[in-house]
């Protein structure tokens, strides 16, 4: 292992590509939930927000894919930063489950040395929950609004 | 009445989540729990998926049931605990 290399519990990305069974079923269950937010029909509810009221690192991303999804950049961008983030890892799982595997295989275990030699997962992970914590320490009331919709 | 059954129907959704998501970080490590607390259905899929390793089967199928009687208040009743969430259209002024 080089010594740039960082233990394989900082890449969580590249083995949720590499389970095509798992990814499928992820897939299926995201498509079904913007499906049925789409068309102002209950889905998912955040167990968090829904007892406190407090809004989770990850409220607000749904209405933001579609957003993003619609073209709507701006206000894609106002529900939740990461949107573009989360889009571009569908996008990822989406081309696992369609491309053969000889094509997935490579690019996975490509993923997966950048996610160990950059830890770019981790950077991303903490960014999120740091923009979760800015926004309900600075911004509580407008956040909570938003997400209440 | 409604709005109390939604209410516990909620704490016991958020309760499920809780056990399943300590099963997560314990079992997946830190980055992938905390890939299931941004994302609930990822720690739904997750927990189902390893119910039978993990001997949660019971707990998974508690928390479905609850999501389902969720579903069904906020389809049939528009019950929602928390006012205003999840968001209903306008009404139509003529």
């Amino acid at each position: 292992m080089p010594p740039t290399m960082l233990p394989n519990a900082i890449a969580p990305i590249s083995p949720l590509l590499r389970d095509r069974k798992f990814a499928l079923v992820v897939a299926g269950t995201a498509g079904v939930q913007i499906a049925l937010v789409s068309l102002s029909l209950p889905g998912w509810e955040c167990p968090f927000f829904r007892v406190t009221g407090i809004p989770c690192p990850g409220c607000g991303l749904t209405r933001a894919v579609i957003l993003l999804l619609k073209g709507d950049l701006q206000a894609s961008l106002r529900f939740h930063a990461f949107a573009p983030i989360v889009l571009l890892t569908a996008v990822a799982l989406i081309l696992v489950l369609l491309l053969p595997r000889s094509i997935t295989q490579p690019a996975i275990s490509r993923l997966d040395r950048l996610e160990q030699q950059t830890g770019f997962t981790v950077i991303i992970l903490v960014g999120l929950i740091l923009y979760w914590l800015a926004r309900l320490l600075f911004l509580q009331t407008a956040f909570v609004q938003l997400i209440r919709g | 009445m409604l709005g109390l059954l939604a209410m516990l129907v909620g704490i016991g959704c958020l309760i499920c989540f809780i056990i399943v998501l300590i099963k997560l970080f314990q079992n997946e490590g830190a980055l992938k729990g905390i890939l299931g607390l941004i994302c609930g259905l990822y720690t739904f899929i997750w927990g189902w998926m390893n119910s039978d390793r993990l001997g949660i089967r019971n707990i998974m199928m508690i928390w479905t049931l609850l999501i389902i009687i969720q579903l069904v208040l906020n389809f049939v009743f528009g019950v929602a605990m928390i006012p205003g969430y999840p968001p209903r259209p306008a009404p139509v002024v003529p």
